[in-house]
């Protein structure tokens, strides 16, 4: 990895512009590093503009993007790309991540990431967009594994498979996605410390975690839109145990709290950082 | 199934209408897809909702749902940046809304001009080209956040008890660089025909301004040419005219 890498360490959290006042403004020091979603400020200006400088003077910057799904059958379009990767250059990213799905197909865009088949033509395409976004943005790609709720077509292989496939065939590195995982094992009955347990060491260059909300019909969707759960900082206490110091990002998108009670989240996730690193972040 | 018919099958599934069971089964467990279909477009018709309050109140929730059905159906998004999904949703809408003569006339002005105030208010500041200083021998930059717009009612203004003015109006919704929002600001008949010879990039000032009075047979005398001094200097001072090139 490049010498930015190592300013990203500890606990981050998504810099979304309804906290965007709040993070401005708080004395945290165990948040030392923003996400943001580059879709939210290429070729953009005004308010969202000046708040990603203010936070560019206080932190580093990772980013994250939404909508190009790894599993899409096209290429994304170069007037998407070059204003990113101009984008990443001018904040420093040290990697772009997006995830192991699709969101759309010929032109159109749905705004969600759906499940890809667990198939040998969507490891291929996938591997052949993840090598194009590395050649074309210049920067590492990391792939996050994303929940799904049901299986698309018929699989040839596991999602686990599908994953290290992917990764593998592209030589990516993996955002992990320790809720997405707990939410799968959930919805589709499997051991989440088995699944984490078979992540490449070498390839994990950071980790998500979120809330997740339970259905009346007990289904799981990964909302980021709640407090994250006790079994996930299980989960994820064991994972950084196994991987040693990783980034992990606090994922709070919707339905946001007062910012206390994401600073308590921060708070709790550094605790078990650092407990279970021996990373203490100097 | 191929992966490219499975994903067609998917954008398919999500914005045209209700799925058949054999549609959803062709993609998989039909009440997992059915849900996928319900999650994207709550997210997609609730940011539309956010950004056009007062268009969603003078429709009804009933009309706002016919003319997302349509834009889902016809004009599906295509814009990777979810804020832009606002304008596309409106291209669509607008013409139906102005068609539908049980909806109030002025609802494709005012979704038309909500749509223009959320547009603005994140447009850049600044193109990629630089300026220089104003010239009238040279080709005007306006800034990138700001948009045009000729209304037939005064969507801009507070109704009265009969609705919205009618008429002819003009409007540059702009955003000056320190604010937070885009404003509306009137325009008369040249200004705004100005207005839109500068915002094609092709002509200098001066040659705009000649174009302009020719079409109107307006007499460049010195009352016009002070007044439109006048003008320019306002556009210039407000950062709608950030120089020449």
């Amino acid at each position: 990895m490049n010498a930015r890498a190592s300013r990203i360490h500890g606990i981050g959290i998504g810099f979304r512009y309804a906290l965007s006042r709040s993070t401005l403004e708080c004395a945290v020091p165990e948040i030392r590093w923003l996400e943001v979603h580059p879709e939210n400020y290429v070729q953009r200006g005004g308010r969202f503009r000046q708040q990603l400088e203010r936070a560019r003077a206080r932190w580093p910057l990772v980013t994250h993007g939404l909508t190009m799904g790894f599993g899409a059958v096209e290429p994304a379009e170069q007037a998407y790309v070059g204003p990113l990767r101009d984008f990443l250059r001018e904040i420093d990213a040290p990697w772009h991540s997006e995830h192991l799905c699709f969101s759309g197909a010929d032109g159109v865009m749905l705004h969600d990431l759906l499940p890809l088949p667990f198939t040998r033509e969507a490891v291929a395409t996938a591997v052949q967009r993840i090598r194009e976004a590395r050649d074309r943005l210049e920067l590492p790609i990391a792939v996050e594994n994303i929940s799904y709720y049901a299986s698309a077509g018929r699989s040839e292989m596991s999602e686990l498979d599908f994953l290290l496939e992917v990764l593998e065939g592209a030589d990516a590195k993996l955002l992990l996605d320790v809720n997405n995982v707990f939410v799968n094992s959930k919805n589709h009955g499997f051991d989440p410390r088995a699944y984490l347990d078979r992540m490449p060491k070498e390839r994990v260059v950071q980790i998500h975690v979120a809330g997740h909300h339970v259905r009346k019909d007990e289904l799981i969707l990964d909302t980021h839109g709640e407090a994250v759960r006790q079994e996930v900082y299980d989960l994820l206490e064991h994972t950084l145990r196994r991987l040693g110091p990783v980034p992990v990002l606090l994922e709070r998108d919707q339905n946001f709290p007062p910012f206390e009670e994401l600073v308590a989240e921060v708070k709790r996730l550094d605790e078990i950082y650092v407990r279970a690193t021996g990373d203490a972040c100097p | 199934m191929s992966l490219i018919d499975l994903q067609r099958e998917a954008v398919e599934l999500c914005c045209g209408p209700e799925p058949s069971p054999e549609q959803l089964a062709a993609l998989g467990d039909e009440r997992i897809w059915r849900l996928y279909r319900e999650l994207i477009r709550n997210r997609l018709r609730g940011e539309l909702k956010i950004a056009l309050p007062r268009t969603l109140a003078a429709a009804g929730e009933g009309a706002f749902e016919r003319a997302f059905e349509h834009h889902m159906r016809s004009d599906p998004p295509r814009t990777r940046f979810f804020h832009a999904l606002v304008a596309a949703f409106v291209r669509s809408a607008a013409p139906i809304f102005r068609a539908d003569s049980a909806l109030p006339p002025y609802l494709g002005d005012l979704c038309v001009y909500e749509a223009a105030l959320w547009e603005v208010s994140d447009l850049p500041d600044h193109g990629a080209e630089p300026a220089s200083e104003f010239s009238f021998d040279k080709r005007p930059v306006l800034s990138p956040a700001l948009r045009l717009l000729a209304l037939r009612h005064a969507v801009h203004e507070q109704p009265t008890e009969g609705g919205y003015r009618q008429g002819e109006f003009y409007l540059c919704v702009h955003r000056r660089p320190d604010d937070r929002r885009a404003q509306p600001w009137s325009l008369n008949a040249v200004t705004f025909a100005l207005m839109q010879r500068f915002a094609t990039g092709a002509p200098t000032v001066s040659e705009a301004v000649q174009q302009v009075a020719a079409e109107r047979a307006i007499a460049l005398d010195s009352k016009f040419v002070d007044g439109l001094c006048t003008v320019l200097a306002d556009f210039i001072d407000r950062g709608i005219i950030l120089g020449a090139r």
